[in-house]
């Protein structure tokens, strides 16, 4: 501290050259510039947040690149290479895998705003009873996993589930929905979109409701039908709504794992609803292929990045982001 | 004003500077804390191995709680658990515990838990798992009980078939505690009254298929109830299959890798027929209490499954032993123990070796083991135990235990492979026989396992 002061004192009264002043001048201005007086109240935080996010996801990469397994070693990371990403490209568990992954989120992921943006329009003309419908259609959301993932295996029963006694009034059925290898993937599919459309419609009613009123006026003024005022004037209003949306959904998909492993109670699900993230547990926590686990977890975080990059950056593109 | 300025920069600047001392000292502690964790972890690793060699008799009690984890989280077998508890608060009172469940099907989580702690080397005191090739992954990693056993004279009180299961590297490294048997055939007896079926008269597989046709004729009871909602139930099915249909001696070659694949292909084929015909249609969605459920209800004739499946019976009001259910051992297993076991397994470096022994010596302890399985549905190992103390049925498997010659080791429960074997397994399975069934391609894949 008197250090300091003397430095600071000598600097004011010696003035041999313009350099050392210089670089003091700069120091001092640097230290009293915003970012270090506020480094306390940002640092901390962001290097909790880092080391959790991104350190973690860092580890993993790392790990990826060793040969870790089993118990008795530590990874040794002074020999890294690709030896598990070569690999996986060539374990058939993994290629399954990831073209489930991909149906899921894609599908998972579109189903689920469109229904969202088409409930928060019909909600947004009026409607009578809209608060309850509302809360009705999010209430799902609210629910856990492991209570929805339940009732579903029980719903989609082949002999005595109400998805097959509705279908049956049609006419229709029974399908055996768990049982059959084609229609699995598509009944868990349905059950999330069951689940958070209604958080879809949230989004989007939010901003439909930001909306001003005129814009439906004018349109209505020139005649154009409602259907033209949605599809022209205001959809294409509510990129903001659908970017945040599209990237909460993506992330619900990648936690389609928990779904999953309440339904079936373990680890091993059904080939057809197998994903990445399931092998990645299984491979990790069964079998203690750490780095391959961890390789795998690699291409499941690239393929989401890969999936919602387009999307975003055409955004970006359009200024909403 | 440049003195001013200066000053009142400077105290501003003090002032600052504590604060990013501050807030350095914070994150360096953070870092110091994450660093410190692993050297701990490291210089306890060391010192661990030095210790564990002569440990018991130079270790000191510590002061922690001994760790031990099981997967009993519900029902029966909670309340076995609970026994264990109980007896090592009666005999060690001063000795503080967590025995604790983790839950999940099969171990699942259990097992996964266990894998996540020795990987981080913050091992538990104790954990229960499976023996045999399944202890192999843990090589390494658990403490030598021999001293034990020799303490206890357990290598002439504990079925010698335990004791096999519980060596790995020339040491015993687990305490048997309870075996369930995988042969069984259970049955409601009104069931098969009203279909005139007799079930004396199921010995092999071919009796037993028309028995299942008898009660699809006469009845609209479910012949079989089943469950296919996760792989092992189906790999289970088809090892019962194989060894009551092909024998012992085929389902022994193929675990050493010298398998008959016409064999695998014919048991292969009746698993798909027990499977699929004279079945509940919702066995996808079933977990097995569920589709036990139905032979409880009266819904189903047969059930084949461990005998933990017994435990539900004896839990369910009016459902009693002979009167209204009944057991064979699976069709063409006469003679056989389909051989299971539960076990406690010790890792080396544990926070308290002293309690840790004394749990392992509660363990083997013969009261310890009629309390618990009596509760657990399961049969104890000390062959030196009352029968009496135990219910008719599991009387009746400890003397088949005792007495039968023929014992091979589960599969699905990893007495017989390793994880990695026992996962390729369910992968041949998962991949090649569930809707479609394609018996010629899972033989394939279930060679290739131990080739």
């Amino acid at each position: 501290m008197a250090r300091s002061k003397d430095t600071v004192t000598g600097s004011g009264s010696v003035s041999t050259g313009a350099v050392p002043n210089d670089w003091r001048d700069r120091l001092r201005r640097f230290s009293k510039s915003d970012v270090v007086r506020s480094f306390p109240y940002w640092f901390i935080p962001f290097s909790i947040m880092g080391l959790g996010v991104y350190g973690g996801i860092g580890w993993n990469t790392l790990i990826s690149f060793t040969d870790y397994e089993g118990f008795r070693e530590r990874p040794d990371i002074t020999n890294l290479d690709l030896d598990m990403y070569i690999q996986a490209l060539q374990d058939p568990a993994v290629i399954v895998t990831t073209k489930n992954t991909f149906i899921l989120m894609i599908v998972f992921t579109t189903v689920t705003m469109a229904l969202g943006l088409f409930l928060a329009i019909l909600l947004d003309r009026e409607i009578r009873y809209k608060e309850k419908i509302q809360t009705i259609y999010l209430l799902p959301m609210a629910l856990s996993f492991v209570v929805t993932a339940q009732f579903w295996l029980w719903m989609y029963n082949v002999n005595n589930g109400l998805v097959n006694v509705v279908l049956g009034v049609f006419g229709l059925g029974p399908y055996n929905w768990i049982g059959s290898p084609d229609l699995v993937l598509w009944a868990v599919i349905f059950a999330l979109v069951w689940q958070f459309s209604g958080y879809a419609m949230v989004v989007f009613l939010a901003g439909l409701q930001s909306l001003p009123d005129d814009q439906f006026e004018a349109a209505r003024v020139d005649g154009a039908s409602a259907f033209k005022t949605y599809w022209r004037v205001i959809i294409p209003q509510l990129k903001s709504s659908s970017v945040s949306a599209a990237v909460i959904l993506l992330i619900f998909a990648l936690k389609a794992f928990t779904f999953l492993y309440s339904m079936f109670g373990q680890y091993r699900v059904p080939q057809a609803t197998d994903i990445l993230a399931t092998l990645m547990v299984r491979e990790a926590f069964q079998l203690q292929n750490w780095a391959y686990a961890a390789a795998i977890a690699s291409i499941l975080l690239v393929m989401s990045l890969a999936i919602i990059a387009p999307y975003l950056h055409y955004q970006h593109k359009q200024g909403s982001l | 004003m440049p003195e001013r300025g200066s000053t009142d920069g400077d105290n501003e600047y003090l002032t600052r500077r504590k604060m990013i001392g501050t807030g350095a000292a914070g994150v360096s502690m953070m870092l110091a804390g994450c660093g410190g964790g692993s050297d701990g972890d490291g210089s306890s690793n060391g010192s661990g191995d030095g210790s564990s060699d002569g440990s018991g008799d130079g270790s000191e009690v510590t002061d922690n709680p001994v760790e031990a984890l099981h997967g009993w989280t519900g029902g029966d077998g909670a309340e076995a658990a609970a026994e264990i508890v109980a007896m090592f608060e009666e005999r060690h009172p001063d000795y503080e515990h967590q025995i604790e469940p983790i839950g999940g099907d099969a171990n699942e989580n259990l097992n996964a838990t266990v894998a996540r702690r020795l990987a981080n080397r913050n091992p538990p005191d104790a954990f229960a798992g499976w023996p045999g090739l399944n202890m192999t992954q843990y090589g390494g990693m658990l403490d030598s009980l021999t001293d034990i056993y020799e303490e206890n004279g357990w290598e002439d009180v504990m079925a010698p078939k335990a004791l096999e299961a519980c060596r790995m590297n020339d040491e015993y490294r687990a305490v048997p505690l309870g075996s369930h048997r995988l042969n069984n055939l259970f049955y409601n007896v009104n069931v098969l009254e009203e279909a005139g079926v007799n079930p004396d008269d199921i010995t092999d597989w071919d009796s037993f298929t028309s028995a299942r046709q008898t009660i699809a004729d006469e009845t609209d009871y479910i012949p079989v109830t089943t469950t296919k909602i996760a792989p092992w139930t189906v790999l289970q099915y088809w090892a019962q299959i194989m060894l009551g249909t092909e024998g012992q001696e085929p389902y022994e070659a193929w675990l050493a890798g010298d398998g008959d694949m016409d064999a695998l292909v014919r048991a292969l084929e009746k698993t798909q027929d027990f499977v699929q015909t004279h079945t509940n249609e919702d066995r996808a969605t079933l977990s097995f209490p569920e589709a036990n459920d139905k032979l409880i209800n009266g819904e189903a004739g047969f059930f084949t499954m461990g005998n933990w499946a017994a435990g539900m019976y004896r839990n369910a009001e009016n459902f009693e032993f002979e009167e209204d259910w009944g057991w064979l051992p699976f069709p063409g297993t006469e003679g056989m123990y389909v051989f299971h076991l539960d076990s406690f397994m010790f890792p080396q470096d544990g926070d308290a070796p002293v309690k840790a022994r004394a749990l392992a010596e509660l363990i083997g302890d013969a009261e310890l083991q009629v309390r618990f399985n009596n509760l657990k549905g399961s049969i104890p190992l000390r062959t030196d135990i009352d029968d009496s103390e135990l219910g008719d049925f599991l009387s009746m498997n400890v003397e088949h235990l005792n007495n039968n010659k023929q014992f091979p080791r589960t599969l699905a429960h990893g007495l017989a492979c390793t994880p990695e074997e026992l996962d390729a397994c369910k992968d041949a399975m998962a991949n090649n026989f569930s809707d479609p069934y394609d018996p010629e391609a899972t033989a394939e894949a279930l060679m290739a396992v131990f080739e």
